[in-house]
């Protein structure tokens, strides 16, 4: 029994002596990163991990995967992670609380054109108070994807009114139009099959139709809500009208926020939707779908061309104790060759803009315009600002423009108590906080 | 004689000793994940936090005072109260089931593993198929109330009356039928489970020389199930109805988070939802403490409110 005691302990000190060993010869300084738990970009990290370690002896990277939950409860432990990957949504939590460094500082010491790398709509997105916090990874802006096949079917079928496919000049009138057309009742019994457009409910999907009719959903100066105008209540007209007047777009069943996203991309996947609103993060999906035809296109215009997008920053932590090498492993992460690798992997559109250039059109294989991310990037806006003391107020103003979805307030009541909500949290706001 | 005396309380502490031994890790677990963090709860919820920037702010009661003066509060306590209307059919439903599993027919074990199957399916999958069920253009539910309807439509069009095109609930999407449908779910989920086999447990102790002899009576099924069945069976209930109105009160969550985002327009966020709300999405930490103290007092009154008078109704002969 003793002769057994001795043996684990001799095993044990064994095994310690090692670890101490390794530790004291591996004096390279680690960086932890921080993304997404997802499995294919965790497989790609590795590899971006691999490339950046071969080029910087001198640090090692140790890659930490979770959720935004995981993320906030190192945050508060006093363990973030030195560069985190979050949504640019999330940019003024962090710099408010001056969890996120301003970069702007480490940006002035890099060669001059640094940021040109960055699709300039991307960098307004990581941007706080006229600070930078954020170098983008991938995005996305939000386009017009279109079954082609069943634009074919319909002008095999009704020659004299034939439809055009989506395109640059499209404007509202054609892409109503098309939806009306497009809408069929398939088997007879009196209820809709296919729907001709589908505009997903939500909030980061509204405000395109505003910007296009000329209106805004708060003043550039975040001092009052604007959602009252006429053009931004005939922008939520547009979306009843498709809804209730035309019937060709679903109304609220579809548009419960955040759930029925991958319903909607499946309905155009089994051709139900033959337009619908979305970003290239759909097409890793949407590639593995045959039996018709599809393709993208630039949304259809109104007063202006205007569209939105989604996507991920990198983020320097001020809990960082070597913040020198986190933003070196930053710069790296941004760069064209890693970029390249992420954008590769599914992760829609590089944010440098070398990378995405090199994006192709193949004809023949879905969609034959990829491009059009590229190309009517630069009219993307970024998603509704942040009111972090006050989300309380926009989640419940937000519930105004879901009961047009449902049927239940018309677009001018409900931007009028949209606006009425949001000015009284916005006065509040700028009154106890000092503003956003 | 001494010596003896002094060997038992030897045993005797060695015993006790032990018996700390066994309990401590549960205890020590209690103490730092339970107990610890309930009590930093009622502390927090008299600060202002988001997660991030220490050190909280004193607020006092004013969560506390928000609390009450917030319409979403009110709003999402009337939505957990309406979606416990399921509790009592639940509970009927599940004591109807566990007579018939209490009958003795050949298979019963499969049927009785049947029934209690949903409890024991894993809770997203089963929303993820309720989902799809409840889809309003292509789901299961309306797709036979269609058929149903195209069956009345032609039968009436016999005699020259013309039913319009069937349009069915759009379920989960709609303000009105969100919240029915997620009580016919949870009816579903919960009155084969637990339920049932507790209520199998207290049918099989019911001695049956007292059946024998209600049957010698004259008694009818009816008579002998609502008066000794029902009482024999009424402490199961009760403790039924208690967990149930508890559970009731802490629940929706999963269902809010998984199937409807809380939505349409808030008409399926329950308390135990907007809690979550507010301490992940909105990060205001202090006040979704208070919100979780303001549903343990509710959960609390009405617990003792059940044991006062809910108790004499139970019979525990």
């Amino acid at each position: 029994m003793a002769r057994k005691a001795a043996l684990a302990a001799a095993h044990c000190v064994v095994l310690w002596l090692t670890g101490c060993s390794y530790e004291q010869n591996d004096r390279r300084t680690e960086v932890v990163l921080y993304d997404f738990a997802y499995v294919n970009w965790t497989a790609m990290n590795r590899e971006r991990i691999r490339v950046f370690e071969a080029q910087n002896p001198d640090l090692r990277v140790r890659l930490v995967t979770g959720d935004y939950s995981k993320l906030l409860t190192m945050v508060a432990g006093g363990l973030a992670p030195d560069v985190a990957y979050i949504d640019y949504v999330y940019i003024p939590y962090f710099a408010k609380r001056g969890v996120a460094v301003r970069l702007d500082d480490r940006v002035a010491g890099e060669p001059g054109d640094f940021l040109d790398r960055f699709f300039p709509c991307t960098l307004e997105g990581v941007r706080y108070k006229g600070g930078l916090y954020g170098l983008p990874d991938a995005w996305s802006p939000v386009l017009l994807y279109y079954n082609r096949s069943l634009f074919d079917a319909y002008n095999h079928d009704h020659p004299d009114e034939a439809l055009t496919y989506p395109g640059a000049a499209w404007t509202w009138d054609d892409f109503r139009r098309a939806a009306r057309r497009l809408t069929a009742d398939l088997n007879g019994d009196g209820r809709t099959d296919r729907y001709g457009a589908l505009v997903p409910g939500s909030h980061h999907r509204w405000p395109i139709f505003v910007w296009q009719n000329g209106g805004e959903v708060t003043s550039p100066d975040h001092r009052c809500c604007l959602m009252d105008s006429p053009e931004a209540i005939g922008g939520i007209q547009f979306l009843y009208d498709l809804m209730f007047v035309d019937k060709s777009m679903p109304s609220a069943h579809t548009q419960i926020e955040g759930v029925a996203e991958q319903d909607m991309n499946r309905w155009f996947a089994e051709q139900r939707i033959a337009m619908l609103l979305t970003t290239r993060y759909y097409q890793k999906v949407l590639a593995e779908v045959g039996g018709f035809e599809w393709d993208v296109a630039p949304l259809p215009q109104r007063r202006n061309r205007a569209t939105i997008y989604i996507g991920g920053t990198w983020v320097l932590f001020s809990q960082s104790r070597q913040r020198d090498a986190a933003w070196r492993l930053m710069r790296f992460l941004s760069d064209d060759a890693s970029s390249e690798m992420s954008m590769a992997c599914g992760r829609a559109l590089a944010a440098n803009r070398h990378t995405a250039a090199r994006l192709t059109n193949h004809p023949g294989t879905p969609p034959d315009n990829d491009r059009a991310f590229v190309e009517f990037g630069d009219l993307a806006r970024p998603k509704q600002f942040e009111y972090l003391d006050i989300s309380k107020d926009c989640h419940d103003a937000f519930e105004e423009i879901d009961l047009v979805r449902q049927g239940l307030r018309s677009p001018e009541e409900a931007c009028r108590n949209y606006t009425r909500i949001m000015n009284a949290a916005l006065e509040t706001l700028w009154r106890e906080k000092g503003g956003p | 004689m001494a010596g003896e005396g002094r060997t038992m309380t030897s045993w005797r502490r060695r015993g006790i000793l032990a018996a700390y031994l066994f309990i401590l890790p549960n205890l020590v677990g209690f103490l730092l994940f339970t107990s610890l963090p309930v009590l930093a709860s009622l502390l927090l919820s008299v600060y202002e936090w988001d997660l991030l920037r220490w050190p909280p702010r004193w607020a006092g009661v004013a969560n506390f005072a928000e609390l009450l003066a917030d319409a979403s509060f009110w709003k999402y306590l009337n939505n957990t109260v309406i979606l416990m209307a399921g509790i009592p059919v639940s509970i009927l439903l599940s004591l109807f089931l566990a007579v018939l599993m209490n009958q003795k027919l050949r298979g019963m074990l499969a049927f009785r593993t049947v029934f209690f199957l949903p409890s024991i399916t894993a809770g997203i999958g089963t929303y993820l198929l309720w989902m799809s069920i409840y889809n309003p253009e292509f789901g299961l539910v309306n797709w036979a109330l269609g058929h149903l309807w195209g069956g009345l439509a032609w039968t009436l069009g016999w005699i020259g009356v013309h039913l319009p095109a069937f349009a069915g609930p759009r379920w989960l999407g709609d303000v009105l039928w969100a919240k029915p449908a997620l009580i016919i779910m949870g009816i579903w989920g919960s009155m084969g489970g637990t339920n049932m086999i507790l209520y199998l447990a207290a049918l099989q102790g019911i001695p049956p020389e007292l059946y024998e002899a209600a049957e010698i009576d004259g008694a009818g099924a009816w008579s002998r199930f609502w008066r000794i069945t029902w009482p024999m069976v009424s402490p199961t209930t009760f403790f039924i109805t208690v967990m149930g109105i508890i559970g009731g009160f802490q629940g929706g969550f999963n269902q809010a988070h998984v199937m409807t985002g809380g939505g349409p327009a808030g008409s399926t966020t329950t308390l135990s939802y907007y809690i979550y709300q507010s301490a992940y999405v909105w990060f205001r930490m202090g006040y979704a403490a208070s919100l979780a103290w303001a549903l343990f007092v509710i959960v609390f009154v009405l617990t003792l409110l059940n044991w006062r008078y809910g108790q004499r109704r139970v019979h525990y002969g």
